[in-house]
């Protein structure tokens, strides 16, 4: 404590520092308001006006004011320098608890115990708005100090954030007036301009304080609970459910918002939704809340009302302690009370209960019709149409369960942990985390990416975890698609962040030994760091690692570790120092490959070793090699070591006689029988020659014969992946052969290690058949079953005769639909498709004169096959065909049969023609003929939606049949050989039909060059003239203009049946030309013309229609009989 | 006792599906077996083709009161009499109903019979026995598709169900396709006809749906119809375009 001010009597009710000046204000039960310079310890002034005790007192931030409240239900203003109390303000109905000036608005808050706040204008001096909600002793109300809110606490154990912007718009606005007419209704109403944000509910006794945090949205509150709490006041917990309910595509990015969601009553926030679900095809979201004790809301979103926030739809509502959807359709409610689920209809109507198997706190979706329950400390699959445990899982603690997108694993996220399981619960792995787990998703690899308070991480299936992103700020995760990561902020905005995933893929296909794509991801490296290397190194794969690094030492580590001495090698050329040399040897000597270990020891020269590896491996002459280096050396010790390796007697002897050591040498030498030398010592050492042992007997000590010599010990062959294969290849091919050749010599012994496993495995498979007839016993146990069974039925007493076939009467059965097409139709591709031929003919040969069928055949056959689509119900019963119709959409009404769905269409034929359009610039013409004939005699079954559609196959059929004629007279030209005129005339006469350009030009060309074979050129300069006006190619249109200059004035050599000033049509039959004028008569479908003689005949061009027929005309669409 | 009976049903009833009558149902079942394996019996004898002397038992067996209520008699006396396309024969025993299988069977004869509002019914009963039953899911697709309309979509969703649910069958997948084919989605039914076709190159229902939406689709269907006219020279669709060629002739005949 600073300083302690003596107040004469009373207790200070309320204090408030000056802004700037070492003052403080302090009110006093007795009613007096003292100002206080605290530095100096002196009384400054005294207001003393209040009628009671004061609670309430608080400087203005810039203004020499202060204002004070006090029991006597009054607001004080006051003016220190002038030490008066400006004015009052009454309005209050019981003791004022707090008052406090907003810094930038003239107003007061005021709280009071008559359970209100008022917000107080100081200038005009009214009140503004009354907060009204509390319904208890007010205890104290503050402005938030940037924003438009007010906090106050309150004996009713809540605290709330009141939204105060619609008062200051107001007060912003000139109309400022008007507030002073309208104060009236707000006293009586309550304020509109000030409406509850969130109400606080966790305190259990009343709160005495709530105030603002002057930068972070955080609000703190002491209640007489004991208790004090700091709120968060933008995050709910979880971010994403803010009082709309929005919609975000992600390959869109686009977010629309829905609904909002209904709050009851106020808003709480620790009433926000909890938990989400959503059934995409029903467009049905659940929404959980803990209101009322754990309750959910349905909404069932009108898929196109996307956007248009303005079509609400009231939700469904229900208590539950969760609720989940199961299915497209059903959802389970959990109601705790009784440890069952109820699944519900989206009417939100009861299908059926079923008890949980464990006490469960929280369900979650767990695919389609099974469910996720949590207990406290596990979790349980269980299937709900069977009632079944799919699986269990110690897990405590789970608060999110998240599935991967195939449904094969699930992650459930704890605070500090992340578990992750299979489908049927079977434990992967379990991260623990020492901040909280916030969110997670699974990536379409099977990655988890999840984020913690401070990092988005990765988990791969085997449980290795990694950081990927480090936050500022927390982030909720709901998809990962490659490299991008969706998530929500704590505003429960969308955000997107683009994350490097090479990391965790390359990891990844390590795991999954996708080697093809970690050699990839290796040649376009961007991620050889160290960490790489060593996560490489700690899951086995040093052999991986190797073809990252650069540094000869790592590698070399490496190599060895791997087992790769080829490159071992090679490193330890490179490092050259003894202390590699030394290892490289080791290795390679418990590898055996005995080549390298003599040159490891070689190059450290490391005699010992070497003359010790020899011996073992048999190189008795490299044992002598080196006995004379170290001889040599003066190495007298290793030379006597060889000589014993080498069991040369006589060379020991030497060794010793050359070192002085003659007794020795003489024993040697007398003990091996080498006499000479023996009493040649034995001369020189004179009366010193030492006694030998009696009675022993001598042995030549010579080591014994190495089993396998001077090769290498058998070699497991390294395991050569796609690694050598692709890398080594990049310049270390050398290496490469060395390592073939070392693996070639030993491939028999491979084999052998191979064998002898299978073996064991054939031992395996020995159990087998035991366990098969355990199993025949159960079958046969099953077999007693069912006698049983069949004793009583015998003893049934009879019923009284078989009621049911007596009185029940079947319906008669209804009308198929087929029948239904025929009886509104009068088309007849629809009655070919109902299988009633005889009709469709009759239509036909009404409508169109068709008379001969028999080219309709396939077609009415086909129609009638495609008409009907086939559903196997019951496995044994007939199956039932169902009519195909046409023009089904989302909102076709059920039981309104509509027409067939023809097998053949318009759009189908437009695609023929184009065929045949195409084999007929080619050149194939028996081809198109058959193709536009086809066209032709499909077209009577056509069926068309519109009216211009009708014209449209009005206008094919004149199309096609002006082809068909055309064709039928070139192909008739062809088979004319001698008669030259009749040629041309037909080939004139085929220039006379519509068709495309790029046909009339072939056509007139074709024209053009026999008339002028034939020197008639009046009519070859025709059509060389037409053959111009129809936008020829460089090639026809040089040749035409060829001709034309040939043929300029000439006449034609041979009179045509051509005339081509006079209009005519050319008759399909006789392929003469009607001139206009002369009487023709033509085919009632086709409508190919013909010379009256042909009447009664089949038409020759569509092949169908009598030439001359009556008929009423072409009716291929119900909207030209309505 | 019962589970193991009903089981045995169920699992002879397979066989027979899976088209084994001879060595796995009819030499298996003898004499002394209860009543409703019997039955499956019948129906396996039935379907081998002996038609005259299964008919001839069951409806012996049927007047018989002692066991002519059993309801495995029941439905394969209506499954009988569906072949027999005689669907008020096959009512008279199964329209009481009583097992999901009765009131499925019955579903099915009243679509038979273009009778939806009766299926309905049935359906209703189903649904209130249990409505998330496959079989009652099942009778709801079937009754969707065959009412049309809106309610193809929801008949699409329920095989689509079944499909997230559990291995793709072949049923499965035609199901989906004949929805998709009356949606007028032809290439997605061709997909899934495909795929069903790969799992079981000789199911009659996949080739006659191929077949059918091959036709709408403007490609050749001639190989799987005479793969069809092979395996299923009793198809139904091997059976009305044989009879269509008939009819073609008479037509001609008439018309002329």
């Amino acid at each position: 404590m600073l300083t302690k001010f003596e107040t004469k009597s009373n207790r200070v009710k309320g204090l408030s520092f000056h802004p700037r000046r070492p003052w403080i204000l302090a009110s006093l039960h007795s009613g007096v308001i003292q100002m206080w310079d605290y530095r100096m310890g002196t009384l400054l002034d005294r207001f003393d006006e209040h009628d009671g005790p004061v609670r309430g007192v608080h400087f203005h931030a810039t203004q020499p004011l202060f204002v004070s409240g006090g029991d006597d239900y009054k607001i004080k203003v006051w003016n220190y320098k002038t030490h008066r109390c400006l004015f009052t303000l009454t309005g209050h109905l019981d003791y004022i608890r707090t008052v406090q000036f907003h810094h930038e608005y003239p107003w007061i808050v005021s709280a009071s115990d008559d359970q209100t706040i008022r917000i107080w204008n100081w200038q005009s001096r009214t009140c503004v708005a009354v907060l009204t909600g509390h319904n208890h002793y007010v205890m104290c109300a503050s402005f938030h100090p940037k924003e438009d809110l007010v906090v106050s606490a309150s004996l009713d154990q809540t605290v709330r954030v009141w939204d105060i912007g619609a008062l200051r718009k107001k007060t912003v606005s000139p109309a400022d007036d008007i507030l002073r007419l309208t104060q009236m209704n707000t006293d009586l109403f309550g304020g509109v301009d000030a409406v509850v944000k969130y109400v606080l509910e966790g305190h259990d006794r009343g709160v005495n304080w709530a105030s603002f945090h002057p930068t972070l949205p955080l609000i703190v509150s002491g209640a007489d609970d004991r208790q004090v709490k700091l709120w968060r006041m933008n995050g709910n917990s979880i971010p994403r459910l803010g009082k709309f309910l929005r919609f975000f595509e992600y390959s869109t990015q686009k977010e629309v918002q829905v609904a909002p969601i209904r709050r009851p009553g106020s808003v709480s926030l620790n009433q926000a939704p909890r938990t989400l679900s959503y059934s995409p095809t029903e467009n049905a979201v659940l929404i959980c809340s803990d209101v009322d004790g754990g309750s959910y809301d349905l909404y069932i979103v009108p898929k196109d009302s996307a956007g248009r926030a303005d079509y609400l739809q009231e939700a469904k509502k229900g208590a539950g302690g969760s609720a989940v959807f199961v299915a497209r359709n059903r959802f389970a409610v959990l109601e705790k009370s009784s440890n069952q689920v109820l699944v519900k209809n989206l009417k939100n109507e009861i299908v059926k209960k079923s008890p949980l198997p464990i006490a469960t706190d929280a369900i979650y979706y767990a695919g389609t019709g099974n469910l996720l329950c949590k207990a406290e400390d596990r979790v349980t699959i269980f299937d709900l149409q069977q009632r079944l445990v799919l699986g269990e899982l110690q897990s405590a603690g789970v608060k999110y369960v998240v599935w991967s997108s195939d449904m094969e694993y699930v992650a459930l996220l704890s605070k500090h942990a992340v578990v992750i399981a299979s489908k049927k619960l079977v434990h992967r792995s379990t991260l623990h985390e020492t901040i909280r787990v916030k969110s997670g998703a699974w990536d379409e690899n099977g990655v988890f990416i999840y984020s913690t308070l401070n990092h988005i991480k990765y988990c791969l299936p085997n449980g290795d975890s990694g950081i990927i992103k480090t936050l500022d700020v927390p982030v909720y995760i709901t998809r990962v698609i490659g490299n991008n990561i969706f998530c929500l902020d704590r505003d429960g905005k969308n955000k997107l962040i683009t994350v490097d995933a090479s990391e965790y893929i390359f990891k990844l296909a390590l795991l999954r030994k996708r080697y093809d794509h970690v050699m990839s991801m290796i040649k376009s490296s961007q991620l050889c760091g160290q960490a790489v290397i060593s996560y490489l190194q700690q899951k086995g794969f040093p052999e991986v690692a190797l073809h990252f690094v650069k540094d000869e030492k790592t590698r070399f580590n490496l190599a060895l570790e791997s087992g790769n001495i080829q490159i071992a090698v090679a490193s330890a050329k490179e490092i050259d120092d003894k202390d590699h040399w030394y290892r490289l040897g080791i290795e390679a000597l418990r590898q055996g490959n005995v080549g390298i270990v003599e040159y490891a020891y070689q190059r450290t020269k490391n005699f010992e070793r070497l003359t010790f590896l020899y011996l073992i491996t048999g190189y008795m002459d490299k044992v002598g090699f080196m006995c004379k280096i170290a001889g040599q050396n003066n190495n007298l010790m290793g030379q006597f070591h060889n000589a014993l390796y080498l069991g040369d007697a006589r060379k020991r002897a030497e060794i010793l006689e050359n070192a002085g050591q003659l007794p020795l040498a003489y024993v040697t030498a007398a003990t091996h029988g080498l006499t000479e030398i023996a009493e040649r010592l034995a001369a020189e050492l004179g009366e010193n020659v030492p006694s030998l042992p009696e009675g022993k007997t001598r042995s030549l000590l010579i080591p014994p014969a190495p089993l396998i010599s001077s090769v290498d010990w058998p070699l497991l062959r390294v395991m050569r992946g796609i690694f050598e294969g692709g890398l080594d290849a990049t310049g270390r091919a050398e290496v490469e052969e060395d390592d073939e050749a070392a693996g070639a010599d030993w491939g028999d012994e491979d084999l052998d290690i191979v064998d002898a496993s299978d073996a064991v495995a054939n031992g395996g498979d020995g159990f087998d058949p035991e366990e098969g007839e355990a199993n025949e016993v159960d079958g046969e146990e099953g077999g007693w079953d069912l006698e049983d069974l069949e004793l009583p039925e015998p003893e049934t007493p009879k019923a009284a005769g078989n009621a049911r076939s007596t009185v029940f009467v079947a319906p008669t059965p209804g009308m198929p639909v087929s029948q239904i097409w025929t009886q509104k139709s009068s088309l007849a591709g629809e009655h070919a498709a109902a299988g009633n031929f005889d009709t469709a003919m009759r239509l036909l040969s009404r409508q169109l004169g068709i008379k001969n069928f028999a080219p309709l055949k396939p077609m009415f056959l086909d129609l009638h096959m495609g008409s009907h689509s086939y559903l196997r119900a019951l496995a044994t019963a007939p199956v039932i065909s169902i009519a195909v119709e046409k023009g089904w959409s989302e909102s076709s009404s059920p039981n309104v049969r509509g027409p067939p769905s023809l097998v053949f269409t318009f759009s189908q034929m437009e695609d023929r023609l184009k065929a045949a359009y195409k084999a007929t610039t080619e050149g194939k013409f028996p081809e198109a003929l058959r193709q536009f004939l086809n066209i032709l005699h499909t077209i009577p079954l056509i069926v068309v939606d519109s009216r211009r559609e009708v014209d449209e196959v009005k206008e094919l059929i004149e199309i096609v049949r002006e082809y068909v004629l055309g064709l039928r007279m070139e192909l008739k030209r062809k088979e004319l050989k001698d008669n030259v005129n009749r040629q041309q005339e037909l080939a004139a006469y085929f220039t006379n039909c519509k068709l495309q350009r790029v046909h009339m030009r072939l056509v007139l060309s074709n024209a053009m060059a026999l008339c002028y074979k034939q020197k008639n050129f009046a009519t070859a300069e025709h059509f060389a003239r037409l053959l111009l006006e129809n936008s020829p190619n460089e090639v026809q249109a040089k040749k035409a203009r060829q001709v034309q200059q040939q043929c300029n004035g000439k006449q034609d050599s041979h009179e045509l049946n051509y005339d081509y000033r006079n209009p005519f049509v050319v008759c399909g039959s006789t392929y003469v030309p009607i001139y206009r004028g002369q009487k023709d008569i033509s085919c009632p479908y086709c409508g190919s013309r013909f010379v009256p003689n042909i009447e009664g005949q089949l038409c020759t061009i569509c092949e169908l229609a009598v030439v001359g027929a009556d008929a009423s005309g072409l009716l291929c669409s119900p909207t030209q009989t309505r | 006792a019962d589970a193991a009976a009903e089981r045995d049903v169920i699992v002879f009833r397979s066989y027979i599906a899976l088209g084994s009558y001879q060595q796995l149902v009819i030499s298996e079942i003898d004499s002394s077996a209860a009543t409703s394996l019997q039955a499956v019996k019948l129906l396996a004898l039935y379907l081998t083709g002996d038609k005259e002397g299964a008919i001839a038992s069951l409806k012996e067996w049927l007047s018989d009161s002692a066991i002519g209520s059993n309801p495995v008699l029941r439905l394969i006396a209506g499954i009988i009499f569906m072949h027999e396309q005689d669907y008020n024969e096959a009512l008279k025993h199964t329209h009481t109903g009583g097992t999901l299988d009765l009131h499925a069977l019955n579903v099915q004869i009243f679509l038979k019979m273009h009778r939806s509002d009766y299926a309905d019914k049935q359906l209703k009963i189903m649904q209130q026995t249990d409505e998330d039953h496959t079989l009652t899911q099942l009778a709801n697709a079937w009754l969707d598709i065959a009412v049309g309309g809106s309610k193809i979509r929801e008949a699409y969703l329920i095989f689509q169900d079944f499909a997230e649910k559990y291995p793709m069958t072949g049923m499965v997948l035609n199901g989906k396709a004949v929805c998709c084919m009356h949606m007028g989605s032809f290439e997605e039914a061709e997909t899934l006809l495909l795929e069903a076709l790969n799992k079981d190159a000789k199911d009659p229902e996949t080739l006659a749906n191929l077949i059918v939406c091959n036709l709408h689709l403007g490609k050749p269907s001639s190989r799987y119809f005479s793969q069809l006219k092979l395996s299923h020279p009793d198809h139904v669709l091997v059976k009305t375009t044989t009879s269509a060629e008939g009819n073609f002739e008479r037509a001609l005949q008439a018309v002329a």
